[in-house]
């Protein structure tokens, strides 16, 4: 190892470290709290929509077409449904319940409760048109699907199952 | 009137440039910069060697890209700082363009040998050749004005490695990426410098003396030299 | 592999060394660079190897990490530096830019191994003599100008040239025995002209002469290097490269493009080998 070798890697390890330093490096977990409707070029993103329109007309609260929140959010790598949607509703400020430990159940949203309208009445979750049969905090989507809660008063006549 | 054959050489060249855009897709910037670079030289060196020259002019020619290649491999240890562009310049504002071209591009190539070939060879031999150019085509009004020439000098060392970060650029990315070239631009800033203060430099220690061992050359063997 | 002709062994690097700059196939890339690697250890020995080795790897790792701070394309994102998004397909495709060039690079060192200058200038003196004729005069120069600016600067440096040590005044004795070179190469070249005219240069056509004539072997070689060529380049065409955004996806006619490197690189692998072998077996054991 000569001097100029010395020389050479001292240089470069004070610019990484100059680097690591000054440059600010966050997880994409961090990054999409803070942007989540950001969608990098390729990136992997979900359509989310919060629908409420079966018993909106029955409330003042609620928004008149039934639609909380629709749009397209970025999705970080191992990301289930829950996720996503917890970091959504946090980021717009609409408040949300869970209840359930490891199979999570997301039992009400702005305001709008499960068994609120009926012994039937409750938050589901559809991908893509079809509701699957695991919970929301185990269900990993993929880039570009289409993420549905809706609110049904009547379960078993609602969509999916 | 263009003869026939530069007209025939001309057509396989465009056709060859386009069908290798369109077979290599992604890198059809890196063949259509090395295709450029290739042209270039081999239409200057075309010229060079269907030209009648004589044997004086080959002389000059070769130990003028000598002493540019010595002016490198002497200033080797010393990072950036070398007289070599500043030699090219001189050679082809005194000896004219197209010698000019040929000492610049032969320079590159025959210093290569001594370093190691790397690969943007092609691309050092066309911007050195066309600086050598440049110069001969400048070169009345090179002479009378110091200023000028340090001007020029600077501009031939910022092109030199603008040029060279450009063909990075498209070699590594495939196509114009702004933030790339920012970053060779950034990354070689040190070099950029250097080869412009380098060549300032050289070009203002030499003139004078180059102006006299020029001048007597042409006293002492004859007009045109 | 001095038996082949000087044309046949740089057909055989410019031929990888194309397919390493144009394709953007990481396992091609690889071959080619392994391919290099096998010849540099045959011909320059295990020491050599492992050197060429660990650069080309350190080399390929460095850009690896470089180049997604440039390049912000890809699916899978690992970390945001300074609100850009830094993908693991990015340092793929980094990894590919760092193998593609430590190839380039190695290919071309064994270029310089395998051909002297005065082999190279034979190939081109058949293209255009004059080039060829003033490059080897050039060569000829340099030793004698080096030598000659030494013994300048010695002479100078008693006469009391260099008498200050300030970095300036250092300069200005390097330019003035610098010039004196000048001076003084300028009238060996008008001797040398004289010497070319006394040689009857200008009463006919330049032409270089070398005594090689392609034999069997050399056209056999030069046609396999160039099948295989134009089969890596139709591979490349119809769809060998990696893609790499958004997610990482090989090519259809990846593993063929890769066969096609890896043929290129072995007829000189095999010469190499084959000498290497004899050599072994035939010095004494004693």
């Amino acid at each position: 190892m000569k001097k100029k070798d010395l020389i050479f890697f001292g240089v470069c390890g004070a610019v990484a470290a100059l680097f690591i330093f000054t440059a600010d490096i966050k997880t994409p977990g961090e990054y999409y709290a803070l942007h989540p409707a950001e969608i990098s070029e390729d990136g992997a993103y979900v359509k989310l929509t919060i629908d409420c329109s079966s018993v909106a007309k029955k409330d003042k609260a609620l928004p008149d077409d039934g639609t909380m929140l629709t749009g397209s959010y970025a999705l970080a790598s191992g990301e289930s449904v829950y996720d996503i949607t917890a970091r959504v509703l946090h980021y717009e400020n609409i408040p949300f319940d869970v209840s359930g430990g490891k199979a999570v159940y997301i039992d009400g949203i702005g305001g709008l409760y499960e068994l609120d309208y009926g012994a039937e009445s409750g938050w589901i979750y559809t991908v893509n048109g079809t509701a699957p049969d695991i919970n929301c905090g185990e269900y990993k989507p993929l880039s570009g699907d289409e993420i549905e809660f809706i609110y049904v008063d009547s379960y078993y006549k609602g969509a999916g199952r | 009137m263009p003869s026939r054959r530069a007209v025939l050489a001309l057509v396989v060249c465009l056709g060859g440039i386009c069908a290798g855009c369109a077979i290599f897709g992604e890198t059809a910037a890196v063949w259509g910069i090395c295709s450029a670079a290739v042209l270039i030289c081999g239409y200057f060196f075309d010229r060079f060697e269907k030209r009648d020259t004589p044997s004086g002019d080959i002389a000059l020619t070769a130990v003028m890209t000598a002493l540019a290649v010595a002016g490198r491999l002497i200033f080797a240890p010393v990072p950036a700082f070398k007289p070599c562009a500043a030699v090219i310049i001189l050679a082809g504002i005194y000896l004219g363009a197209e010698k000019g071209f040929a000492i610049g591009a032969l320079t590159a190539l025959i210093s290569n040998f001594y370093f190691s070939q790397g690969i943007w060879t092609p691309f050092q031999m066309t911007v050195w050749g066309l600086t050598g150019l440049a110069a001969g085509l400048l070169g009345d009004k090179l002479k009378k004005s110091p200023a000028a020439l340090a001007f020029f000098g600077g501009a031939a060392g910022l092109v030199y490695s603008v040029s060279l970060d450009v063909c990075s650029m498209l070699w590594l990315g495939g196509g114009f990426s702004a933030e790339r070239f920012l970053g060779l631009t950034a990354a070689s800033l040190w070099f950029t410098v250097s080869y412009m203060v380098s060549n300032v430099i050289f070009l203002l220690l030499f003139v004078r003396p180059s102006a006299r061992v020029f001048g007597r050359l042409r006293d002492k063997y004859g007009p045109g030299r | 592999m001095k038996p082949l002709h000087p044309v046949c062994r740089l057909t055989a690097v410019m031929t990888v060394l194309i397919c390493l700059m144009f394709s953007r196939s990481i396992t091609a890339v690889g071959a080619g660079l392994l391919g290099g690697l096998v010849c540099l250890g045959l011909l320059c020995g295990a020491k050599s190897l492992f050197k060429a080795l660990f650069g080309s790897l350190a080399f390929s790792a460095a850009v690896s990490v470089i180049d997604p701070l440039f390049s912000h394309r890809g699916m899978t994102v690992l970390l945001f530096v300074n609100d850009r998004p830094y993908t693991a397909e990015s340092m793929l495709y980094g990894l590919m830019l760092g193998l593609s060039l430590s190839g380039a690079t190695l290919w071309l060192t064994l270029c310089r191994r395998l051909l002297t200058d005065r082999e190279i200038l034979c190939i081109f003196g058949r293209i255009s003599p004059k080039l060829a004729m003033t490059v080897s005069m050039t060569l000829g120069f340099i030793p004698r100008l080096i030598e000659k600016q030494k013994r300048i600067r010695s002479a100078q440096q008693w006469a009391g040239l260099f008498a200050g040590s300030s970095p300036t005044d250092r300069l200005q004795s390097s330019a003035a025995v610098f010039m004196a070179c000048v001076a003084w190469s300028a009238e060996a070249a008008a001797g040398a002209a004289r010497s070319m005219d006394s040689r009857g240069y200008g009463t006919h056509s330049v032409t270089y002469s070398d005594s090689r004539r392609l034999r069997r072997a050399d056209l056999v070689f030069l046609t396999v290097q160039t099948g295989f060529t134009a089969a890596a380049v139709i591979f490349m065409a119809l769809g060998g490269n990696t893609d790499f955004y958004p997610t990482i996806v090989f090519g259809r006619y990846e593993p063929l493009l890769t066969a096609a490197v890896t043929a290129l690189c072995l007829p000189a692998i095999i010469f190499l080998a084959k000498e290497d072998i004899q050599w072994k077996l035939y010095t004494s054991k004693r």
